[in-house]
Parts: C-alpha cells; sequence; structure tokens
C-alpha cells in the first residue's frame, strides 16, 4: 500500500512542501565597492553571504572568526592553555583553520586564545603515487612547507600515514625535513597498499582509512602530549559524513562523527572539530580573503567516480541535493547535532578498531542478517528453524569461522568480511 | 557450466539473492524467503495464537506477498491466526477502482474475508474531490493522514488485535534516509519499530515483511505467480522522495548490504534528552490516536469542508489565523443580511 503521507513514515506535510530553491543569481564577492557595510556603515561591502546582507572584509573577518570561537568557547571544551594538535590535511578548510587558530594566538592578552598548539601534516598524497615517490611528490612536499612556514607562530610536523604501531620515528619537524624522508615513506608505503588490497571494496579501504586515520591522530597527540586534536570538518564534510556513517551501518557512533568533541580515542584523547559550522562558501570567501594559497588535495578514492563506494556516492548525493535545496546540509547537519553519542557507558565494550560501542548486542536485525546467511545455504532442506536461529546469534553474538569477532562492532565486520586479510582489525 | 544452487540441492541455480549475493534454485528461494519472514515473525513476537489480524492490502506486490506467505506460514506453522483482508478506497479513479479488484481477486484465491473502507463513506471526500480543491502539492498529505485514521477505523470496526502492514526493509531503509533529510527526529526514532501502536487505545500495527528486500518481493510474486496490481497512484510523484529512492537504489547497487545496514543504523540512534519527543493520546473530536488536538485527519477535514483545504497544511498559527479570517467575514456577512433585513 501506498505509504507516503502515512503517520509512521511519510510525512504530515513536510515533505510535499520541499520544493526546489528559485534559482536566484547571487554574486560572492560583488565588484562594487561604493555599496556600504551592513554592519560597520562603510564602503567596500564586497562580501555577500547567502542569507545574510553585504559587508565589508573585515565584518565578514570577524564573523567568521567569531564561528570559530564561539563553537570552542560556548562548550567550554578546552582548558586554558591545554596542548593542542592541529590535524592539517592541504584542504581549503584545513588552510582556513589553521589561519583562524594562528589568528587567534597573535591577538592581544584579551582576545587570544590560550593554547598551545603543533601542527601536524598527515601525508596520505604518497599513497596515491605508484612506485617510487615522484617529482611531484617532492614539489607537493615543498609547498606544504612553505605554507606552514608563514605561520612562524606553530611547530608544524609531517607523519606519512603508514601502516604503523609507533608514530615517534616517522614524525619530522617540516622546517628540517630530513632528504631521506622521501625514500623512508617509500620504504614503509608498500606495506600500507598491500594491506589495502586486501580489501575488495572501495567502500571498506576508504571506512578502513578513514578510523586509522583517527588511530594515528590518536598516536601523534599522545607523542606530542596534546589532549586535544583540532580536525577542520565544516558542515557540509559532516553532513556527507553522517548520512555514510548510517549507510555503513555505523548508526551508533554516527553523532561522534558529527558532534564538535569526539572521545573515541584512547588515552582520553579528545578530536574537536571547531569549524563545524562553518559553510564551503564562508570558506571559500575566507580564503579569498584573506589570500591563502591553496594546495592540492588527494583523498584516497575520491578520484574512481561517484559510483565507486558509498561513501563517494553519499557526498555526490549531498552536494547535488543542495544545488537544488539549499536546506539540506543544515538540516542534515542539524539531525546530526540531535542524536547523542552512547559513549557515556564507555568500557571494555568497544570496537577494539574504531572504538565505537559495541553495536550487536540484541539486534534484530543483525540476527536476521545472519540468518538469511544461513538459510540460503539451507534453502529447501530447511527444517528446524529455531537450530538455524541460535546459529545465527551466535555470528552475532562474534563467534565466526572459529574467529573471535566479540570486540568488533557490526561496521568493522562489514570491513573484515571484504578483506582477504583476516589480521586486519587488529592493527 | 550451470550454476548450481549454493544449497547443494543439485538443482539449477536459476536466481541470484539480492540480499545475500547466493545463487539459488527457484524451490530453495521459497524455502528461504518463507523461512526468513517466519524467523522474524517468531523471533519479534508479532502475533499470539487464536489473534486476529487484518492485513492492509492494496493489491501491490508487498500485500499480496504478504497476504499469500501469512495465509502459508499460518497453516504450515499453526499460528492459529484469523486472517481477514482490510483494503482502504482513497476514491482515485484510475488507480483504486483497479486495483481493489486484484484486492478481490486475493480475497477469493486466499479465501478470506474482505472489508473495503471508502474516503467517501468515512470523511465525505473522495481523492480525485480533494485533488480538485487542493491542486497536487499537498495531496498525498492528505491520502496519507487520512488512509492512517482509516485503517485504524477498519480494525476497530472488525475488531482485530493488529493489522500487518507490507512495508518492507526498502521502505523502512528509505524512510530513515528521508526522515534524516528532513530534521525529523520523531520519526526517526520509531520508524524502524517492527511493531508501533499497542497501546491500550490504539491498535498495534505490525511489519512482518521489515527484513525483506524488494527485489525479492518481486522475484517471489513473478516465480509464484502471483497476481498483483503494478502501477504508481496518479497522484504520487514528489521529487523529493524520488530523490531518497534513486540515491538508496545508488547505494544498494554499490554494497547490497547497505539497507539493512542502514535499519541496523536507523535502530542505534538515540535522541539527545534536549530533543522533543511527540505524546501520543486521543483526538477529543474523533477518538482515534493522535500527537496532538484535534488530529491531523480533523483539522484537515474542517478545512475541506470550511473551503479552506490549506487550513492542516503548514504551521497551526497560520490555520488559526484563517479560521479567525473566516469566522470575521460571516459575521460580517450575517450582520449585513440583519441590517438589509430591517428594511
Amino acid at each position: 500500500m501506498c505509504s507516503i503521507g502515512e503517520d509512521d513514515f511519510g510525512d504530515e506535510g513536510g515533505v510535499h512542501s520541499m520544493i526546489p530553491d528559485v534559482k536566484t543569481s547571487q554574486p560572492q564577492l560583488s565588484i562594487d565597492n561604493d555599496i556600504l557595510c551592513n554592519k560597520c556603515k562603510q564602503p567596500g561591502a564586497t562580501y555577500k553571504l547567502a542569507f545574510r546582507e553585504p559587508e565589508c572584509k573585515e565584518c565578514f573577518l570577524n564573523y567568521v572568526r567569531h564561528k570559530f570561537r564561539a563553537a570552542l568557547g560556548s562548550s567550554k571544551v578546552l582548558p586554558k592553555n591545554a596542548n593542542v594538535l592541529l590535524v592539517f590535511d592541504c584542504s581549503a578548510q584545513s588552510l582556513v583553520l589553521l589561519d583562524m587558530l594562528h589568528h587567534a594566538q597573535t591577538q592581544n592578552t584579551f582576545k587570544r586564545l590560550h593554547c598551545n598548539a603543533t601542527v601536524l601534516y598527515i601525508d596520505d598524497y604518497q599513497m596515491h603515487i605508484d612506485g617510487e615517490c615522484s617529482p611531484e611528490y617532492e614539489k607537493h612536499l615543498k609547498d606544504v612547507q612553505s605554507t606552514c612556514s608563514t605561520y612562524e607562530h606553530f611547530d608544524c610536523y609531517i607523519l606519512p600515514l603508514v601502516k604503523t604501531d609507533t608514530v615517534n620515528d616517522l614524525i619530522f619537524n617540516l622546517k628540517y625535513l630530513p632528504e631521506e624522508y622521501s625514500a623512508n615513506v617509500d620504504k614503509h608505503k608498500s606495506q600500507f597498499k598491500e594491506l589495502l588490497n586486501c580489501m575488495r571494496s572501495l567502500t571498506s579501504k576508504q571506512d578502513f582509512i578513514k578510523h586509522y586515520r583517527s588511530k594515528v591522530i590518536g598516536l601523534a597527540a599522545k607523542h606530542f602530549q596534546c589532549q586535544f586534536a583540532f580536525k577542520a570538518d565544516i558542515s557540509s564534510d559532516l553532513a556527507s559524513d553522517l548520512l555514510a556513517a548510517i549507510a555503513l551501518g555505523r548508526g551508533g557512533s554516527a553523532a561522534l562523527d558529527v558532534a564538535l568533541v569526539d572521545n573515541r580515542l584512547d588515552d582520553d584523547i579528545k578530536i574537536v572539530r571547531p569549524l563545524k559550522d562553518l559553510t564551503e562558501e564562508e570558506i571559500n570567501l575566507y580564503v579569498i580573503a584573506q589570500n591563502l594559497k591553496l594546495l592540492e588535495q588527494r583523498s584516497y578514492g575520491s578520484d574512481f567516480g561517484p559510483s565507486a563506494s558509498l561513501q563517494n556516492l553519499t557526498k555526490a548525493f549531498v552536494e547535488d541535493l543542495q544545488q537544488n535545496y539549499s536546506s539540506t546540509v543544515s538540516t542534515v547537519f542539524r539531525t546530526g547535532s540531535k542524536i547523542a553519542s552512547q559513549m557515556d557507558e564507555k568500557s571494555e565494550l568497544c570496537c577494539v578498531f574504531c572504538k565505537s560501542v559495541l553495536d550487536y548486542k540484541d539486534s534484530n536485525t543483525l540476527l536476521a542478517i545472519e540468518f538469511s546467511r544461513i538459510v540460503s545455504e539451507c534453502g529447501i532442506k530447511t527444517e528446524d528453524i529455531s537450530e538455524l536461529s541460535m546459529e545465527a546469534h551466535k555470528h552475532v553474538e562474534g563467534d565466526i569461522e572459529g574467529r573471535d569477532l566479540t570486540k568488533v562492532c557490526h561496521a568493522c565486520r562489514n570491513i573484515y568480511a571484504d578483506s582477504s586479510n583476516k589480521d586486519i582489525l587488529l592493527l | 557450466m550451470p550454476i548450481l544452487c549454493k544449497s547443494n540441492c543439485g538443482n539449477k541455480a536459476v536466481l541470484k539473492r539480492p540480499k545475500t549475493a547466493d545463487a539459488l534454485c527457484k524451490e530453495c528461494f521459497f524455502a528461504a524467503f518463507e523461512a526468513e519472514i517466519h524467523h522474524t515473525i517468531t523471533s519479534s513476537k508479532l502475533f499470539r495464537h487464536g489473534e486476529k489480524v487484518a492485513v492492509a492490502a492494496s493489491g501491490g506486490k508487498d500485500s499480496t506477498v504478504l497476504a499469500h506467505v501469512l495465509k502459508l506460514l499460518n497453516e504450515r506453522h499453526n499460528y492459529g491466526l484469523e486472517l481477514v483482508l482490510l483494503s482502504i478506497d482513497e476514491g482515485i479513479t484510475g488507480y483504486r477502482d483497479d486495483s481493489l479488484e486484484t484486492v478481490k481477486k486475493n480475497r477469493d484465491d486466499y479465501e478470506m474475508s474482505l472489508k473495503i473502507l471508502s474516503y467517501e463513506e468515512l470523511y465525505g471526500w473522495t481523492m480525485d474531490r480533494i485533488v480538485a480543491q487542493i491542486g497536487r502539492s499537498n495531496n498525498c498529505t492528505f491520502c496519507g493522514v487520512f488512509r492512517r485514521q482509516a485503517l485504524d477505523r477498519g480494525a476497530k470496526l472488525l475488531g482485530v488485535d493488529s493489522i500487518a502492514t507490507g512495508h518492507n526493509a526498502d521502505d523502512i531503509a528509505e524512510t530513515v534516509i528521508m526522515n534524516i533529510l528532513r530534521g525529523d527526529t520523531a520519526r526517526l526514532s520509531r520508524c524502524t519499530d517492527i511493531k508501533t501502536g499497542g497501546s491500550e487505545d490504539s491498535i498495534p500495527r505490525v511489519k512482518p515483511l521489515k527484513y525483506t528486500y524488494e527485489k525479492e518481493i518481486v522475484m517471489y510474486a513473478h516465480y509464484k505467480k502471483l497476481v498483483y496490481f503494478s502501477t504508481e497512484c496518479v497522484f504520487a510523484p514528489n521529487a523529493y522522495r524520488g530523490h531518497a529512492r534513486a540515491f538508496l537504489k545508488d547505494l544498494e547497487k554499490v554494497r547490497p548490504s547497505v539497507i539493512m545496514d542502514i535499519i541496523h543504523s536507523g535502530e542505534q540512534l538515540r535522541f539527545k534528552d534536549t530533543v522533543k519527543k511527540p505524546t501520543r493520546g486521543i483526538c477529543e473530536r474523533c477518538g482515534f490516536v493522535s500527537s496532538q488536538q484535534p488530529c491531523k485527519a480533523c483539522v484537515l477535514l474542517e478545512g475541506l469542508n470550511r473551503g479552506l483545504p490549506k487550513l492542516g497544511i503548514g504551521k497551526k498559527s497560520k490555520g488559526d489565523r484563517m479560521i479567525a479570517n473566516q469566522e470575521k467575514e460571516m459575521a460580517l456577512r450575517d450582520k449585513a443580511n440583519l441590517v438589509k433585513n430591517d428594511f
């Protein structure tokens, strides 16, 4: 029966009022210098954001910087003089975060953000290069070095994203990057690539990299004795991350994927997302206003096209929907902010790989998945349903093919099932 | 070389199960499909022995397969259920009139009694007339709200213990995505429930096909040669829902298990204490379950009868203003008549 509009399923007027926006041409940067700034009433209101009056450069910068400071201030997450690791990934937003943090630290005493920041570039660019490191990679390293050198206030380090249990020997100061760095990366790179190649689908590879990256951030934060790691995720990133988490079966931990503070890492290290309220438009204008030089950023698998993985598909879907329904990102992002995390009861009941709370207990859906697998093998010989159900129950509890997966969550079990290396999650 | 059935029964496989990617022969597919629904019913304790259950039947693939499988399992596993078909005639020419013919055929095939309730007899309006009044922008809202209540009214009339609906796994996964896209936390928190309602003043609704893929339902109906009606409602097309549906289909192509993973995610979501939760009560006007006063069906009906069809669409304050304006106008008109009569 048609389920549109029913109480549990459809809506009561909501979805049918969701009609595409009427397209209006809205220049982001006006060339008309005569317009007065709506805030300070001075001429030169060249910055125009959707839903805001035109404003001058200074007022615009104050506005976006305030969003950054407000995210940290209102939550009181950062104690005075905390050690912070700023995770730099070459994206426009991480450049903005770097610039904003630099600005916040160079203010007068009254407005200064009191923290000790260290910048860490997690070098995943090398993963995109087949064979030995190329001149293209050397140029990329030079660009990163030159960008970071403009922020003298910070010590900037580099750490290649490779298979490792300890990061102490792999972290280098960008200012004094040794010549053998590239060769060293080459040595470790193949091992990590081998690991990725064990997984059949790009979906699993990207999911694996995302959580492995978090693990590496945790190790690096511990190395620098930082209790906080700043990530530069903005609202559009978080909207697609939330939907992707839902599609991957990570509903139980989706709240932490998009929250201001993610406390899943070991040693009580917290990932903080101070730019979570910024939009892509604001980032673009900030880059122009501050004349920041953009770097080339590559994320694993993004060049394989939208239908190559669930994550690529979700990102493309959100971007596409945002074109016609401009409230998409903000609505999804707001939905994410209403979801509670299950980490309050943090204990040993966490996944060994992604550190999320284990989600398989009493799940009828997972029981149905396992039952399907088993009953397909029995077919017409299916006789004793309760016996099969018991077997399915054992699988849900993590007893699969004699392997102990009791400490692995459902989504990570999907990575495990997709991989030929059965030790992949126990890195 | 032909591919053999995964169950080692020795037969040639005729299909690849979309859910598990296993190649199965026809008979093994039937067995697996039916065993899964039986497992869902028993593990979630959907029915009790001796209950009377209304199958919400539209004549479409889902409700046809549901009626067929429930009858079969009821006999095979001795559930002891009395099954009846309950259909709602929304009054949509070229759609519901044809599909009801299919339901009547199901009634004869499955030897179940059938009760058809129409919007016309319940509300005095058909969907054709409603669409003529309000146009095509909000018509699904009327239809959905009225149908929900009509099913409750029908169930009460038949004295059943529960209503079984044909919502499948794809429907539920799609609804999880839709509710996230719309920020509807109230529905997001309950759309994955296999059983809803069931408090002392409402009749529970159950979804025995919650874990059944739409593709498998189509395959089952096809191989079992079940008669169903497959035309889309003439008023249904909605661009926004279409986006979510297409997205889900694209996801499914990349990873077929995504449907179950989304349902699992939906079930794992917990909401902050600060998020407002609707409280279910009883409408003071009609006495049926509602989370607001009066219920949405009563507001929509009042709008239609007052000649203010947009009354129940959008904010309540807007509706209140519309009523106040209309009453002011009526009062003025009455006053004018009074003056005229004096002469």
